[in-house]
C-alpha cells in the first residue's frame, strides 16, 4: 500500500503546475470553492504539460527524468505568480438547486470513490494484464526510463515488430517518470501499482466534466453522466488493463469539451487549454491523433459554415499547435524508418481499398456492435445519439451544436472504420477488440449530451420551456 | 447487425423522450423534446450507472480477494491471465500463467533476467514449441531493458529454451538452469 501512496502523492504534484496552466490560460476561478471544483481539470492540465515538456524532448535525446517536469513544473508555477491572471468573469460551475438531489450525486460518486479505491487495490494485486499493456507498452516504459531514445533498439529491431513502434511515447514517459521518481526497477511486481495512475485520470475526467459543464448545465445530469461512464463495464476494464486507449479518450474529451465552451465564450485561454489537451491526446496514441485531427476539422467546418472567419483561423492556428506538439516524434520515426500497421499511402490507394473491400462490412459490425452491446458502455453512445437527434428534429437555437457533436461521433467513428478498413494484420486480431477501440466515442458521447444540455438550458431548476 | 442494434436502441431512447414530454406535459410542466429526451436520458444514465458501479464493485472485491496472497513471483507472471474469468473455476496459480507459458519457462526468464546485466542485448534460441507459444513476447517483457537483438554477432547473451545450446559455444561460457533451458555469454562480444 505504501507504494500506492507514494504514487497518488507524487501525482498529486500536477496538481500545482495544473492550477498554475489554468492560472496562465485566465481560467483559474476566484473563489475557494471554484479551485476546488477546478481540481480535476487541473490534474489533468498539470499531467498534460508535464509528460509534454518529456516527450517533446525525448527526440533531441533528453532523458528521461525528474528534471525536465520539475523545471516545467517549477516555470509554470512563477510565470502564473507573477503574471497573476485574473479570474475568468464567469465562473464554469453553477451552484445548482435540489439540495435532496444533489445529496444523491454527491453520494454516487462517493460509491464511485469507493470502488475506485477498491479497483486500485484489485489491479495491485494483478499487475499489468493486458496483453498490450505488458508486451507493447511495458518494454517501452522500462526503456525509456534506463536509456531515453538513445537506445533505439526496441523500436528498430525485428525482434520487436509487434511492439508498434511508430506509437507516440506519451503514456511510456508518463509512467517511465514514475519509475524513476519510485525507484521501481525494471522487472518489478511494483510496475503493478502505475495502474494508480490510470484511476486518477478516469476520476479527474469525472471532475472535469463537472466544472466545465458551466451553470446552464444540470448538476445532477452532469454527476448521472459522469457515474455512467465511469461504472460502464468496457471502462472499468480500461482503467484496469493499463492500456492507452482510456487515458487518450479522456483527454481527447476534455479537449473537445473545452474547444466547444470556447465556441460559446471566445476566451483564449480556452482555446490553449483545449491544444495542450488534444496535443497530449495526439501523443498518446496514434488513433489520438487522427481523433484531434478530426475534431479541429469538424469545428472549422462548422465555424466556416457560419462565416465565422476569425474562429476558423482560431483553431486552425490550435490545430498547428497540436501539430508542434507531435512533430518531434514524427520527424525521429521519421528518420529511424519507423512504420506501423497502417500505411497512409494504402489508405488513400483506391486499388488498395477496393482489394480490401471485404474488411468493410465486418469492421462497421464490430465497431457499431461495440457501441450498441450494453455490457460496454451502458447505452451512452445510443443516448449521445438520441439527444443529438431530439435536438435536430426540433430545429431549435442548438441545432448547429448537435451537428458538430454528430461531426465528431461519425467522423471520429469513420476515422476508425477506415484504420480496420486499410491495417495490414488479420482484421480478427482486431474485431475482438473492438470495444477498447471506441472507448473515445464514449467519452465524446458523455460531451456531447452534457454540451447539449448546456445549449439546450436544462438546469436543476428549469425555466419551463417554450412547448415547441 | 451492429449498427442496426445501435439505430434501435437510439430510436427506443427518443420514443423515451418524446413519452416524458408527453407525460410532463400532462401534469403541467412543458418542455422541448431535447429537455425530455435529455430528462430520460438521466433516468436511464442513472439506472445503469448504478448498477454499473454495483457490478463492478463486486468485479473489483472479488479480484482483490482473489488475488491479495499472491506472491511478489506470482504477481509478476499475471500478464496474460484472464484473471476475473478464470479465478473462480480454476487454480490462482494456473490462472496467472500467461497462455502457452510453462511455469519452466517463466522461472527460467525469472533466472535469465537476474544474470544478464541491464544494458547487455540478448538473441533468444527458443524451440517450436516456445516459437508457437506467447514466450517471445513474455522474453522481451520480462527482459526489458535489456534488448533482444536477432543478429549473434549483436548479442552478449544467448538464451536458451527448451533445446541444446549452438555447438560453436564453449562450454565454459554456458550456465545451465535445467537440461536444455541455458544462458550463454558470447564470447568475445564486450
Amino acid at each position: 500500500m505504501r507504494a500506492e501512496i507514494l504514487v497518488v502523492g507524487l501525482q498529486a504534484l500536477a496538481l500545482a503546475p495544473g492550477y498554475a496552466v489554468l492560472s496562465l490560460a485566465g481560467l483559474l476561478p476566484g473563489s475557494r470553492s471554484g479551485v476546488t471544483a477546478a481540481a480535476g481539470l487541473a490534474y489533468l492540465a498539470g499531467v498534460a504539460v508535464l509528460v509534454l515538456a518529456q516527450v517533446v524532448l525525448l527526440p533531441f535525446g533528453a532523458p528521461v527524468t525528474l528534471v525536465i517536469p520539475a523545471v516545467a513544473g517549477v516555470s509554470l508555477c512563477v510565470a502564473a505568480l507573477i503574471l497573476r491572471r485574473p479570474p475568468p468573469p464567469d465562473e464554469f460551475g453553477g451552484a445548482g438547486s435540489g439540495p435532496v438531489l444533489r445529496r444523491l450525486v454527491v453520494l454516487g460518486l462517493g460509491v464511485l470513490g469507493v470502488v475506485f479505491v477498491i479497483g486500485v487495490i484489485a489491479a495491485r494485486a494483478t499487475p499489468i494484464p493486458a496483453f498490450d499493456a505488458w508486451a507493447q507498452w511495458m518494454p517501452k516504459t522500462q526503456v525509456l526510463a534506463h536509456h531515453g531514445l538513445s537506445d533505439e533498439t526496441l523500436f528498430v529491431s525485428p525482434a520487436y515488430g509487434y511492439v508498434n513502434p511508430d506509437y507516440p511515447l506519451a503514456l511510456p514517459a508518463f509512467e517511465a517518470t514514475q519509475m524513476r521518481a519510485l525507484g521501481i526497477g525494471d522487472g518489478s511486481p511494483d510496475l503493478g501499482v502505475l495502474h494508480v495512475g490510470f484511476w486518477l485520470i478516469l476520476a479527474a475526467f469525472a471532475g472535469a466534466l463537472l466544472h466545465l459543464r458551466g451553470r446552464r448545465a444540470s448538476f445532477v445530469l452532469a454527476g448521472v453522466l459522469v457515474v455512467w461512464f465511469a461504472a460502464a463495464p468496457g471502462i472499468q476494464v480500461q482503467a484496469r488493463s493499463t492500456l492507452v486507449d482510456l487515458p487518450m479518450a479522456v483527454f481527447l474529451a476534455v479537449g473537445a469539451m473545452l474547444l466547444v465552451t470556447w465556441l460559446d465564450r471566445r476566451e483564449r485561454g480556452l482555446i490553449v487549454l483545449a491544444a495542450v489537451f488534444l496535443g497530449m491526446a495526439a501523443n498518446l496514441k496514434n488513433e489520438g491523433l487522427a481523433a484531434a485531427v478530426v475534431v479541429c476539422a469538424a469545428t472549422m467546418m462548422a465555424l466556416a459554415v457560419a462565416r465565422d472567419r476569425r474562429g476558423v483561423m482560431s483553431v486552425g492556428g490550435m490545430l498547428v499547435a497540436v501539430g508542434l506538439l507531435v512533430l518531434p516524434w514524427r520527424v525521429w520515426g521519421s528518420l529511424h524508418d519507423l512504420h506501423g500497421a497502417l500505411s497512409l499511402g494504402n489508405g488513400l490507394n483506391p486499388v488498395y481499398l477496393i482489394a480490401h473491400a471485404s474488411r468493410v462490412t465486418p469492421t462497421l459490425n464490430a465497431l457499431a456492435g461495440a457501441l450498441a452491446r450494453p455490457g460496454e458502455y451502458l447505452f451512452i453512445p445510443a443516448a449521445a445519439l438520441a439527444v443529438i437527434g431530439a435536438v435536430i428534429v426540433c430545429r431549435g437555437p442548438a441545432v448547429g451544436r448537435a451537428l458538430l457533436h454528430l461531426g465528431f461521433l461519425a467522423s471520429y467513428f469513420a476515422v476508425m472504420s477506415w484504420a480496420y478498413w486499410v491495417s495490414t494484420p488479420p482484421l480478427a486480431s482486431y474485431l475482438g477488440e473492438a470495444g477498447r477501440y471506441m472507448t473515445a466515442f464514449a467519452a465524446l458521447s458523455v460531451v456531447a449530451i452534457l454540451d447539449l444540455a448546456r445549449s439546450s438550458g436544462l438546469a436543476d431548476s428549469p425555466e419551463p420551456a417554450e412547448l415547441r | 447487425m451492429g449498427a442496426l442494434k445501435l439505430f434501435a436502441e437510439t430510436l427506443g431512447l427518443l420514443a423515451l423522450g418524446v413519452a416524458a414530454r408527453v407525460l410532463l406535459a400532462r401534469r403541467g410542466r412543458v418542455h422541448t423534446l431535447p429537455v425530455a429526451t435529455l430528462l430520460a436520458v438521466a433516468a436511464v444514465g442513472a439506472a445503469c450507472g448504478l448498477a454499473g458501479v454495483g457490478v463492478s464493485g463486486k468485479r473489483a472485491v472479488e479480484s482483490y480477494r482473489e488475488t491479495r496472497r499472491l506472491t511478489d513471483d506470482q504477481r509478476v507472471t499475471a500478464g496474460a491471465a484472464k484473471v476475473s474469468a478464470t479465478l473462480a473455476t480454476r487454480g490462482a496459480q494456473d490462472a496467472l500463467v500467461p497462455v502457452g507459458l510453462t511455469p519452466t519457462w517463466i522461472a527460467f526468464v525469472e533466472w535469465a533476467r537476474r544474470r544478464v546485466p541491464v544494458g547487455d542485448t540478448f538473441e533468444a534460441l527458443l524451440s517450436r514449441r516456445a516459437l508457437e507459444s506467447q514466450v517471445a513476447f513474455w522474453l522481451n517483457w520480462r527482459m526489458s531493458p535489456r534488448n533482444a537483438v536477432v543478429q549473434r554477432d549483436d548479442a552478449d547473451w544467448l538464451i536458451v529454451m527448451d533445446r541444446r545450446p549452438p555447438a560453436d559455444v564453449p562450454a565454459r561460457s554456458t550456465v545451465e538452469f535445467r537440461p536444455g533451458y541455458s544462458l550463454v555469454e558470447v564470447p568475445d562480444a564486450r
